[in-house]
């Protein structure tokens, strides 16, 4: 008898475990709201969202949180969506870990979520639980996100299998460039001239170690600091990418880009690269360049510039504000910028493009295509400068009006304030939308100031006039901006192989560079890396490309 | 516990059946009862999970739907030239790192024994442990400014007219360098235990072998080191199940393309491997390939130990 009661226990319970977890499926069916006379949604409707929750996402009041803010609340007032987050990630791989739950039915899956991986697009399409969007595309879209979307077909690839696209971009816009930043008082001092191809370039580079720039009697300088702790591009600051470049064109280390018949090549196997790297062990046998490259990571070889000892490096603009101390070493210190060095037949030198930061994907149980695009048209308000965003989403929290006047820096708000929350940081995005993220720059500069953007780009100008104009000079060189045109999942051999090549890449790469292994190395590595999978993945790569075309 | 002691206790315990025993003793067994199950549904169910590695595992297929693939994860760690280097290189920094890490601390331990003034004992105690508590990332840190070609250690060398010496990015000395500076963390750990094992040897032994005539070295060698003896041998034993192990942080933290070629070891080897897909399967196969040779030395070490020294852990 007794045994029977618990018996009838354990069954009850695991009953009421079942039902709580079917009782999760049955939410979605709710009254259809619909859109009314303002477009605003009767009665609200709730879009659950996916968040990996971002470093400097600024404060929220005392009581506000994640769901609750100025941001949601607006959107909710303006809009009738209300945006929840139901799934939030820590660091990235805490975010894809999450995700990964839910395709295992652990967690939720969201109605609209970003994906931060090609590996993880592919899963999500390959497990059912996503939508394919084409037609959603084609009818809710506005025209002038159409536009947007446009400009960056590359964008798509990641996301379509089978001829349908399972997703957008996060509001794709081209990054801007890396550009040449140099140690003006340096070139003053020797009577130079900011190098413009790879010969000056070395002359320039060795007048900065031999010829004491700073004046101080000692050997302590060199020329050109970079990062060579990977693969020779990294695509952000410590590049050494555009001395590649200026022997292999487009086919720099590490990108996927066209020969002349179409077919995908691997950039680092190409034979121009090979000169580079010599020309790379010779600087580095005689002393021209950061001695530590090898083991240090990009962000800390810009380290270098900034204590005084490296004359040149190659970065976005943006880090010209990140080397600045560089005036604690060296009162004189003057840094400006410059367009990277040119091919020697006077073509410009590549970079990695980078266009979009992860891609939203949408639950196959969503239901309200319209509603999404109708909120994500209203966020990109802000970068047209149209409807309620002029200037910023929200007065006093990312802009304010003083006396008339548009401010962005906080501490000239009125009232001034630090570390406000951060509407941009508060939608289905990590980021602000922009159009643009270097012509405002050039408009600023001639004068145009009506934008947000352009107010922004102006204040610039204000306060750090070396780093406004290296994005000048970014824009003005937007052709060196090439997207990886593999973007793919990784391929079958890929997942097998990939690393190991890698591995070997950045091995001989770098040994070359420290004189340990002869540059004959190379035409044994290029053999090799065809030989251990690289000739099959590029089969697979091309296979692949074609289906894209 | 010696043989005849072992023969003595199963005199004096007649063998009951085991209705019996837990009749009489059930209260202890109610005791034990809320760790067994914790360790059974924390450490063991999950162990299920290992199925895993035979798989193609998909998230939403989950461990039931999943393909299997047979020993298609474990071959792949086989596959290529750098897995080897890698295996080999775990070994050699590992065993190294065992080695040197079981005799150092017992050397340092019985030449501090030796201080008499308390004082200056405690400091150097307090001082070796310390670094124990300071994360790999800190202390690779501090390797790379000390070691690097502005650092410390070279412009010593520069001093004596000598050219500098670029430490981390030697392949030839990166293996030493790893071992050496894993050492000085960790070495002040192993020593205080050892002191610990020495402060309970009976001092009347000291006095005995005082009164038969030994000098202080043979007191070390006739009665210290017999008196430590069990505790080297766990501190052994244990450790062999580290064999694979030989630091992740540490050379995750401080090594380079440079230095692949001796420093990359099984786990940056698959970090790396796995960074691109999140290959659940491959790294699955990999823990257990690791923790069944762990498993195996572990065993081997227990009978050796019991069988050579007479003495049992567990």
């Amino acid at each position: 008898m007794k045994k029977r009661r618990a018996i009838i226990a354990t069954l009850l319970t695991a009953s009421m475990l079942l039902a709580a977890c079917g009782s999760a499926d049955q939410k979605k069916n709710s009254v259809q709201s619909t859109k009314n006379a303002d477009g605003k949604y009767e009665p609200t409707l709730t879009i659950t969202i996916a968040k990996q929750l971002d470093e400097n996402a600024g404060k929220y009041a005392e009581g506000d949180d994640i769901n609750k803010n100025p941001m949601v609340e607006l959107t909710e007032e303006k809009l009738g969506i209300k945006l929840e987050t139901t799934l939030l990630g820590g660091d990235a791989g805490n975010y894809d870990t999450k995700l990964r739950l839910a395709l295992t039915g652990s967690e939720e899956l969201p109605d609209v979520f970003p994906v931060y991986g090609t590996q993880m697009i592919a899963d999500m399409i390959e497990s059912g639980r996503v939508k394919a969007i084409d037609e959603d595309i084609e009818k809710y879209m506005p025209e002038r996100l159409k536009e947007i979307y446009d400009k960056y077909p590359e964008t798509f690839y990641p996301v379509m299998k089978d001829g349908k696209t399972y997703g957008i971009a996060c509001a794709p816009t081209l990054t801007e460039g890396q550009v040449m930043i140099i140690r003006q008082d340096w070139l003053d001092n020797l009577g130079l001239k900011a190098p413009t191809n790879l010969e000056e370039f070395e002359a320039v580079i060795k007048a900065f170690t031999e010829d004491d720039p700073d004046g101080n009697g000692k050997k302590d300088t060199y020329g050109f600091t970079y990062s060579g702790s990977g693969v020779y591009n990294t695509g952000w600051v410590s590049d050494p990418v555009a001395l590649f470049s200026a022997n292999s064109g487009k086919h720099i280390p590490g990108s996927w880009q066209e020969d002349e018949n179409g077919n995908l090549v691997y950039g680092s196997i190409d034979e121009g690269n090979r000169k580079t790297l010599e020309l790379l062990a010779k600087w580095h046998a005689n002393g021209w360049t950061f001695q530590e490259a090898a083991a240090t990571g990009a962000w800390d070889a810009m380290g270098q510039f900034t204590e005084g000892k490296a004359g040149i490096f190659i970065g976005r603009p943006w880090a010209v504000g990140s080397v600045r101390d560089v005036t604690s070493v060296d009162p004189n210190a003057v840094i400006a910028c410059y367009p990277n060095i040119k091919q020697d037949n006077g073509e410009c030198t590549y970079q990695s493009a980078q266009t979009t930061d992860g891609w939203l994907m949408f639950n196959k149980d969503f239901d309200n295509m319209e509603a999404f695009f109708t909120y994500y048209d209203w966020l990109y308000d802000v970068a047209f400068g149209t409807g309620d965003f002029q200037y910023g989403f929200m007065e006093d929290y990312d802009y304010d009006i003083v006396n008339g006047e548009v401010v962005f820096d906080t501490s000239k708000f009125d009232p001034a304030v630090t570390d406000p929350f951060l509407p941009g940081k508060s939608t289905v995005l990590k980021n602000t939308p922009m159009i643009d993220r270097m012509q405002e720059y050039a408009d600023a500069k001639a004068g145009k100031t009506e934008t947000g953007a352009q107010i922004r780009a102006a204040a610039d100008f204000e306060s750090a006039p070396d780093m406004a104009e290296g994005y000048v000079i970014a824009n003005d060189n937007r052709e060196e901006l090439i997207p990886n045109l593999y973007n793919a999942e990784p391929t079958p051999t890929m997942k097998k192989c990939w690393e190991q090549l890698q591995t070997m890449e950045a091995q001989v790469y770098t040994n070359i560079i420290y004189g340990k292994e002869p540059i004959e190395s190379f035409d044994k590595f290029v053999e090799d890396w065809k030989a251990q999978g690289g000739e099959q993945i590029t089969q697979e790569v091309n296979e692949w490309y074609k289906t894209m075309k | 516990m010696m043989k005849g002691e072992k023969d003595k206790e199963k005199y004096l315990q007649p063998k009951r059946s085991w209705k019996q025993e837990i009749q009489r003793n059930w209260a202890l067994y109610v005791l034990i009862m809320p760790a067994f199950v914790l360790a059974i549904i924390f450490c063991y169910v999950p162990m299920g999970g290992l199925i895993m590695a035979f798989q193609n595992y998909k998230p939403w297929l989950g461990i039931t739907g999943s393909e299997f693939i047979g020993m298609e994860n474990f071959k792949q760690i086989f596959v290529f030239q750098e897995s080897y280097q890698a295996i080999i290189n775990t070994l050699i920094i590992a065993v190294s790192k065992i080695v040197l890490g079981l005799i150092v601390p017992i050397v340092i331990a019985l030449l501090l024994n030796e201080v008499s003034n308390v004082g200056l004992k405690k400091g150097i105690q307090t001082l070796v442990y310390l670094p124990h508590f300071l994360s790999w990332v800190t202390v690779a840190g501090m390797m790379r400014d000390v070691l690097g070609l502005d650092g410390i250690v070279n412009s010593a060398i520069q001093r004596l007219g000598m050219e500098p010496i670029f430490f981390l990015g030697e392949a030839g000395m990166y293996r030493q360098i790893i071992v050496l500076s894993d050492l000085w963390k960790g070495f002040g750990f192993g020593m205080i235990v050892y002191l610990a094992a020495i402060s309970n040897i009976d001092q009347s032994l000291y006095e005995a072998a005082q009164m038969d005539g030994a000098n202080r070295f043979q007191q070390t060698l006739h009665i210290t080191l017999p008196g430590i003896a069990p505790m080297i041998i766990v501190m052994a034993t244990l450790s062999l199940g580290n064999v694979l192990n030989a630091g992740f942080d540490q050379i995750y933290n401080t090594y380079s393309p440079l230095t692949y070629s001796t420093g990359d070891i099984i786990d940056t080897y698959v970090y790396r491997q796995s960074l691109i897909n999140g290959q659940y399967s491959f790294g699955t196969a990999v823990g257990l390939f690791k923790s069944g040779i762990s498993f195996m030395l572990t065993v081997i070490a227990y009978k050796l130990a019991y069988k050579f020294a007479g003495y049992r852990i567990f």
